[in-house]
């Protein structure tokens, strides 16, 4: 066998995402047209918490998620928050905001988290407002993160709260808190099993695949977004294939299928 | 033409791992199952390391507290950091090991009442999030209404006992809907996963290596 | 901050949706107490997925060995306390023989804790360490250290959490790999991380798994349960109570049982008040909530 006993149908499915992937990032490459991805309110509403922020003179906090590291399968929802740090970084230091960043436990990101702030700072040429002391925040473990990032919220104010990436409890501390603070909360989650908090608190939510699709709006990146069509396009294949192995089943076909489930 | 080390190298690295893995997924047993074994190895010895880069990151950045701004809420936080670094690293090596009495008291004691106290926080919070979430403003939020309200109730370990509609009902949340949403959410996350390894072995994933 | 003495909205209805996060959680804090205290006493139920999870441990084959990984840590022991005891015993009780690895560096103090507990028990007594259970240290790399156990345990453990060689623990004789593992018990206080067992045991070693999960997780372990790889489900602090019950080895599962059911009362009750007050105000005019 040139196939792994009993990985046929993964093999296909990889296969087949392989063929989707290369098409559209081959077209997005050689410059031809590729479907726009949709707007996201919750980018506007970033720009829109900047400018509040301004006007009632409270900080922007952005936190990092409690439960990010490049690592795993956190990795991908990490690289979308440092992308939504950069850009939200990018837009403090233009219009002169106030921003808190909530370095996750994993003390890695400490050094991610201050080189991408000082780089979107440079970049507005407002290197010299930067107070990297009141900016980058570490707090410890998860528990000293919450504990840390409500006192912060409390003690100074929230004008909007932002929260990006692998995110755990903090889904819903976090959104509590800046709602009965006033503030705005703009949020995206790549752990889908604890997006319920900002389903439920955040003004704004991004939700698993919004979320990278969302960065790689922000990052003005075609290549990426066009790899979310070629996803996009797996998953229709994948309903397609779930809706044929019911009908399979329902009609006593199931022999026919059955060795998807080998 | 110059070479861009700093990210070429990295990127190709990255490239052949997971074609490594990738082929081997498919493949069966053979000598790239070794290499697959061996580099799986490696990921763990890595992981072992970066817990010793991040004691140093954080000796860095407390350091930095107590001799670069005049801070004094940050000099006494930095203080109080070496002074638990040093004590916890000091037991573990002249009092026992960190399996023995002593560091096993300090931790109990102190990290494990510390870390718990901070979840009490949960009790203000959560409830009251339920309690403003909760409202039956649109037809989305009375369906999370009532699944939440049930699943709340049926947390309870003596509601469904004494009101066994409760447990039923839940039950059939679990198994039924959530289950099939569930699913479908884990395929999404699949498929997420599997464009994120596609995106790193192409080097069109630039957050990985820059 | 926002004051908590003052109550948001003009009416007594707009008041009752305008309660400071303070107020809520000190009435449901109170109402934890009382139980905790002198406790009430109040029926428990059992679910179906516990009652699995019982059986899968009882039916586990006794040449083998189970596998108990562990992420949770001492922050969660409120929540772990209940279910890590009444594992444990039931386990010995059982005669079942059992190795605990730690996926977090918390995790061995955790375990630690909990067996000077249950050794003190009468399940506890008369069993002895190396023979009927072991404790492994921290393995770390998440996920990763998982097929690195499955194809080689003595090769990711040289020496258990006491710094003793695995080859002078007689349990260790009969644990090299995945072959020797009756079950995977995997335990954490993230309700994703049951992905990452399913991936790792079921899918490529087809080991099956009983998932200890918080409070809530349920859902996410459910996708996997009953003839998925998950044979049972023990959901936190309210299965370990439910564990208690089934196998006949009571603890503090009860007294925490009627907290929960008042404080889960409580916060139900609140969700409907501010129904209330929202649907109250919104026949007024101009009312605020």
């Amino acid at each position: 066998m040139i196939v792994r006993t009993g990985r046929e149908f993964e093999v296909l499915i990889l296969l087949l995402m392989i063929v989707y992937y290369v098409y559209w990032v081959m077209r997005s490459s050689s410059g031809k047209s590729i479907p726009q991805l949709r707007n996201f309110p919750a980018i506007n509403a970033i720009e829109e918490g900047v400018g509040r922020s301004v006007e009632i003179n409270k900080p922007v906090h952005y936190g990092l998620g409690d439960a990010s590291r490049l690592g795993g399968d956190r990795a991908a929802g990490t690289i979308s928050s440092l992308n939504f740090l950069s850009h939200t970084a990018a837009l403090c230091a233009r219009m002169g905001a106030k921003l808190i960043v909530r370095i996750s436990p994993n003390p890695h990101l400490y050094t991610q988290a201050e080189a991408i702030v000082t780089d979107a700072y440079m970049s507005e040429g407002k290197i010299e407002y930067l107070d990297k002391i009141y900016t980058l925040r570490y707090y410890g473990g998860s528990r000293g993160y919450m504990t840390g990032g409500i006192r912060d919220m409390t003690t100074l104010g929230v004008a909007l709260n932002v929260t990006m990436g692998a995110l755990s409890v903090e889904t819903v501390w976090a959104y509590a808190i800046c709602r009965s603070q006033g503030g705005m909360g703009v949020g995206g989650g790549s752990r889908w099993g604890m997006i319920f908090g900002l389903a439920m608190l955040a003004d704004y939510a991004l939700l698993g695949d919004e979320m990278y699709a969302a960065s790689a709006k922000i990052s003005g990146d075609r290549d990426m977004a066009s790899s979310f069509i070629g996803g996009d396009w797996m998953k229709f294949s994948l309903v397609v294939l779930t809706i044929l192995t019911s009908l399979a089943y329902l009609v006593g076909a199931q022999d026919l299928v059955s060795w998807i489930f080998r | 033409m110059s070479f861009d080390y700093k990210r070429n190298v990295p990127q190709y690295l990255l490239t052949l791992i997971i074609l490594v893995f990738l082929i081997e997924f498919a493949l069966p047993e053979g000598p790239l199952t070794i290499v697959k074994n061996e580099l799986t190895l490696w990921l763990t010895l890595i992981a072992s390391f970066t817990f010793f880069i991040a004691a140093v990151t954080l000796i860095i950045r407390y350091a930095k507290n107590l001799t670069e701004k005049k801070n004094t809420i940050n000099i006494l936080y930095a203080i109080e950091f070496f002074v638990i670094f040093v004590a916890y690293i000091g037991i573990a090596l002249f009092a026992g090991g960190i399996s023995g009495d002593s560091y096993k008291w300090l931790y109990t004691t102190l990290h494990g009442n510390l870390s718990q106290a901070a979840w009490v926080l949960y009790v203000f919070l959560e409830p009251w999030a339920a309690y403003k979430a909760f409202q039956l403003r649109s037809k989305e939020s009375i369906i999370l209404a009532i699944t939440g309200l049930t699943y709340i109730l049926y947390l309870a370990p003596s509601i469904p006992a004494v009101v066994p509609a409760i447990g039923t009902f839940a039950n059939w949340i679990v198994n039924v809907p959530a289950k099939g949403g569930a699913r479908g959410a884990i395929i999404t996350m699949g498929v997420g996963a599997l464009l994120l390894a596609l995106r790193m072995l192409t080097g069109k994933e630039k957050g990985i290596v820059d | 901050m926002s004051d908590p003495l003052k109550i948001q909205g003009d009416t007594l209805i707009e008041k009752l949706g305008g309660l400071h996060w303070f107020w809520i959680g000190a009435i449901i804090l109170l109402l934890i107490f009382i139980p905790l205290l002198n406790p009430i006493g109040l029926p428990i139920s059992t679910t179906q997925w516990t009652l699995d999870a019982y059986q899968a441990i009882l039916d586990a084959p006794k040449d083998k060995i189970v596998v108990w990984e562990d992420e949770w840590s001492m922050g969660g022991l409120a929540e772990a306390e209940t279910g890590h005891t009444a594992l444990m015993r039931l386990l010995l009780k059982n005669d079942i023989r059992f190795v605990m690895v730690s996926l977090t560096p918390d995790t061995p103090l955790l375990h630690s804790y909990i067996t000077d507990i249950v050794t003190k028990t009468a399940e506890g007594r008369g069993k002895t360490y190396g023979i009927d259970w072991a404790q492994m240290g921290f393995l770390p790399g998440g996920e990763a250290s998982l097929p690195f156990m499955a194809e080689d345990f003595h090769g990711a453990f040289e020496a258990d959490f006491y710094g003793t060689p695995l080859s002078e623990l007689t349990i260790m004789d009969d644990l090299h790999g995945y072959e020797d593992i009756a079950l995977i018990i995997t335990g954490s206080s993230s309700q994703t991380w049951i992905e990452s067992p399913v991936r790792q045991w079921y899918v490529k070693y087809g080991v099956e798994i009983i998932s200890y999960t918080l409070t809530g997780g349920t859902v996410l372990s459910a996708t996997y349960w009953p003839d998925n790889g998950i044979l049972g489900i023990i959901e936190g602090s309210r299965g370990g109570s439910e564990l208690e019950f089934i196998a006949g080895v009571p603890g503090i599962g009860v007294a925490q049982s009627d907290a929960k059911t008042l404080a889960f009362l409580a916060t139900a009750a609140f969700i409907v008040l501010g129904n209330i007050s929202y649907f109250g105000s919104k026949f007024k005019r101009g009312g605020a909530s």
